[in-house]
């Protein structure tokens, strides 16, 4: 279910009513059930790989906390995915066409950890927080790397065989990548990962923990909570408050309007640029880069902002996840502004436990090149997300390495507006690189660049006309909350200003006839 | 209350609200019209008490001003030519009725000693759906023929018009917001003024669900519900013995060795499967493609001016093989 859909519309007003009259259980259980009607909406079998996470994740996090339970109860709840998938199968329609094995393997699943739960069991009682831990994380992982990167890496290893002249004829299996997988598998991560180093709590209560993995405003692109800032709602009721309704609801119209205004329209000049048959010269190259750049910004930070209202109209506080990324200064900087929360999660669960700053500067540039890349590959199945995770990489090494860039950058005044102008340049090649469908498209873009003389049959001052008219209405918005230091933080404006600019925000939105585009990070 | 609704979130409904009573006090019900997107029958059709009809250029429907009896003439030859911009301009961007290829097909037949009247029903932008839905009206005024266009180019447009009246005629909350005149208004702005000047048709066919795609390459060409518009206007011209002769549209596209050649989009051998008694057919591809192109087309499918002068006489020399009109039943 998209947020920029009826249906969702309908969901969240039907939740938020219901929510605030009922006792906290109550809403426990009206959470779970939105949150599995709002990924069922999708397509219903993966609910089964969402089930078997939640299981595996929920007893491990008791296990690492050394709290066992009865393997019986293991056992009957590792039947729910089974049942729910064999149940969704028999009387509902089916989605895209994925193999049946993939389908079975996901739902006997846990069976087999109930097995492993029975075996971990017998183990010392040091090693098995350790063994739980590995669990956890492995089998996240292993959802993770089979749904999203099997096909990836097997059909690359396939046309290396074929290059080397060892021609098969195997074929690759149908998988379809489950929605939001890539998030709830990282903040399952995290969870089991903060209980091991002591940081939180295991939550003791299965339908707690099953609502907070699933909570449906952030299930499917974030942000990606720690279990600390958000477990704890969960286990206590919310108290109603007016402000942070209204924020809510503030939060849900700017998201809009940065989805449905900014992003959408700017798509229509992007997806031009780079589509495969168009003849790019240097300034549909620039526009095409710049239009991508407001596109996926008002895509995702859109997309955040209707996640954390929503959740703020059940009294819930989800965690910022954008801060005025192109106003960075350095590409260090650009990383505490954009995707916060997978920043901070790839800083603490990967670059850290690698060494992080410690050891020599070669180790210190090796741990951040690998996090750089992996955080690319995260992106997705594709060898431009693993270029454009480099390529960030090899920004923030040479950033560290050149002496006097970090005092130059920080800078006030004219220093930082030419700090923020070159990395808004290196940020725009970048999303040359992420864009691009292949290396050999980033090649024909960057070969563009070097053409001034018009080789396009479509002027390109006319559509730049049109994307200027949605970045610069966003540009003032940017503006007027830069002080506050929150992109939506619209509380100092006098109430008149803040009165007219919902009116434009919302005629703006309705009235952008652009169609209705997918999230760009919903396929991640 | 008054806590629930901030003073801001108060002053934005109160703003949004006085918009929309100013419009809807000083719009036009003409104007507001223009919102069914040519759906609605009467739309740019006004019958005056000394038993003319005027069609009216505007929002509702952007026709060239004529005028016509309601009731034909006896003796008199009358077509009714419908059609997209191919009809309505002369050359792009102009639009001087005398000159397009409708109008001139009464001169033409005038010239040729037939009592002819030929009415130009060409809108910009229109495709099967809406042509089958000016059929019906046209259908009341007794005409000798009709000419009927086959062109691929407009039926992404007519889905989503097709679309946009469904939601403004439905009484389902989630097509409220289309009951706004302020809405309908921003919308229809920011169409014709920014994204319509800004963003050119070979950007526009890029985007998933906007109006304009590009033109069918196969050779089947029209979506089921354009060949279901299809089936309708010739049944309902069967029903009342009026006489179509299909205008099939001709397109320029480029070849492998980047020539511009003329196609058909599949369209002529699709009439030619309709064509039966009552129904035949000029192929424009076929009287155009041997010429120039350059001097023939103004674009990839609107017609230079002098085009129009000879598509006007081989239309001519068409309808007076066919014979004498029937009276009308």
């Amino acid at each position: 279910m998209s947020f920029i859909s009826w249906p969702y519309a309908l969901l969240l007003l039907v939740v938020t009513c219901a929510y605030w009259q009922l006792p906290w259980r109550g809403r426990i259980w009206l959470l779970l059930a939105a949150s599995y009607v709002f990924y069922g909406f999708w397509d219903g079998r993966f609910l089964a790989l969402l089930l078997t996470s939640t299981i595996i994740d929920f007893f491990c996090g008791l296990a690492i906390a050394g709290e066992r339970r009865p393997v019986r109860q293991v056992a009957a709840a590792a039947v729910a995915p089974f049942l729910w998938l064999g149940g969704y199968t028999l009387f509902w329609r089916h989605g895209a066409a994925v193999d049946h094995w993939i389908l079975t393997a996901e739902a006997v699943f846990p069976f087999f950890f109930t097995l492993l739960y029975l075996g971990l069991g017998r183990l010392p009682a040091g090693r098995q927080r350790k063994a739980f831990l590995l669990l956890s994380i492995l089998t996240n992982l292993g959802i993770l790397g089979f749904f999203k990167y099997f096909n990836f890496f097997a059909g690359s290893a396939l046309a290396l065989a074929g290059r080397a002249g060892w021609t098969t004829d195997w074929v690759l299996p149908h998988v379809i990548l489950p929605v939001g997988i890539s998030f709830y598998t990282f903040q399952s991560i995290s969870y089991a990962t903060d209980i091991f180093k002591g940081k939180a709590q295991p939550a003791r209560d299965p339908v707690v923990f099953a609502a907070y993995l699933a909570f449906f405003p952030q299930l499917v692109a974030g942000p990606i909570e720690r279990p600390n800032d958000l477990l704890p709602q969960f286990h206590r009721a919310a108290v109603w408050d007016t402000a942070s309704f209204h924020r809510g609801l503030r939060l849900i119209l700017i998201g809009l309007f940065k989805k449905v205004f900014v992003a959408d329209n700017c798509a229509l000049v992007a997806n031009y640029a780079f589509a495969p048959d168009v003849k790019l010269d240097a300034p549909w190259a620039i526009l095409g880069t710049f239009a991508f750049a407001l596109q996926i910004y008002g895509d995702f930070s859109g997309y955040t902002d209707i996640a954390r209202g929503s959740a703020r109209l059940l009294g819930i506080h989800l965690n910022h996840n954008f801060k005025f990324p192109y106003f960075a200064t350095s590409p260090s900087d650009f990383w505490r502004r954009w995707h916060i929360t997978l920043s901070s999660w790839f800083r603490d669960y990967v670059y850290i436990p690698l060494g992080g700053n410690r050891g020599t500067t070669a180790r210190m540039c090796f741990n951040l090149w690998l996090t750089m890349l992996l955080a690319g590959l995260w992106h997705g199945a594709n060898w431009t997300f693993v270029i454009w995770g480099a390529y960030h990489g090899t920004l923030l090494i040479a950033y560290r390495l050149t002496p006097g860039l970090e005092k130059f950058s920080g800078a006030p005044g004219a220093r930082a507006a030419v700090s923020g102008l070159l990395m808004f340049g290196f940020t725009l090649a970048g999303w040359a690189i992420f864009r691009c469908a292949t290396p050999g498209d980033f090649l024909r873009w960057l070969g563009a660049l070097a053409q001034w003389h018009g080789t396009e049959a479509v002027v390109w001052w006319r559509p730049a006309v049109w994307v200027l008219c949605h970045a610069l209405p966003l540009l003032a918005l940017q503006l007027g909350t830069w002080r506050a230091r929150d992109e939506v933080e619209m509380g100092a404006w006098p109430w008149g200003l803040r009165g007219g600019a919902y009116a434009a925000m919302f005629l703006a939105v309705a009235t952008s006839s652009a169609g209705s585009v997918a999230f760009i990070y919903f396929q991640f | 209350m008054r806590q629930f609704l901030s003073p801001s979130f108060r002053l934005c409904l109160l703003l949004l609200l006085a918009a929309e009573i100013l419009l809807r006090g000083t719009l036009p019900p003409l104007a507001v019209a223009a919102f069914r997107y040519g759906y609605d029958p009467d739309a740019g059709f006004r019958e005056t008490a000394d038993g003319q009809v005027q069609l009216v250029p505007g929002p509702t429907r952007d026709f060239h001003a004529q005028t016509f009896s309601r009731a034909r003439p006896p003796g008199e030859f009358r077509i009714f030519a419908l059609g997209s911009s191919v009809e309505y301009w002369d050359a792009v961007g102009s639009h001087i009725l005398s000159n397009t290829y409708p109008a001139r097909l009464g001169v033409e037949l005038r010239a040729r000693g037939r009592n002819a009247e030929s009415i130009n029903l060409g809108v910009t932008s229109y495709g099967l759906r809406r042509e089958e839905v000016l059929l019906r009206k046209i259908l009341n005024y007794q005409p000798s023929l009709i000419l009927l266009k086959v062109d691929d180019t407009n039926e992404g447009m007519d889905e989503t018009t097709a679309e946009r009246n469904r939601s403004y005629l439905s009484p389902w909350p989630q097509d409220w917001l289309w009951k706004s005149y302020l809405i309908q208004c921003g919308l229809k702005f920011k169409e014709d003024r920014l994204l319509n000047h800004t963003l050119p048709p070979r950007i526009l066919v890029w985007t998933t669900g906007h109006p304009v795609q590009p033109p069918a390459t196969t050779t089947a060409p029209f979506n089921k519900t354009s060949r279901r518009a299809m089936d309708e206007c010739l049944q309902l011209a069967r029903d009342r013995q009026v006489p179509v002769m299909l205008v099939t549209q001709a397109y320029v596209s480029q070849d492998a060795a980047g020539r511009s050649v003329v196609s058909d989009h599949g369209l002529d051998a699709y009439a030619a499967t309709l064509c039966g008694p009552g129904v035949t057919m000029l192929s424009l591809t076929q009287l155009l493609g041997k010429l120039p192109v350059k001097e023939t087309f103004s674009d990839q499918v609107h017609l230079a001016r002098p085009t129009h002068e000879l598509v006007a006489r081989a239309l001519a020399e068409a309808i007076l093989k066919m014979g004498p009109a029937k009276p009308q039943p």
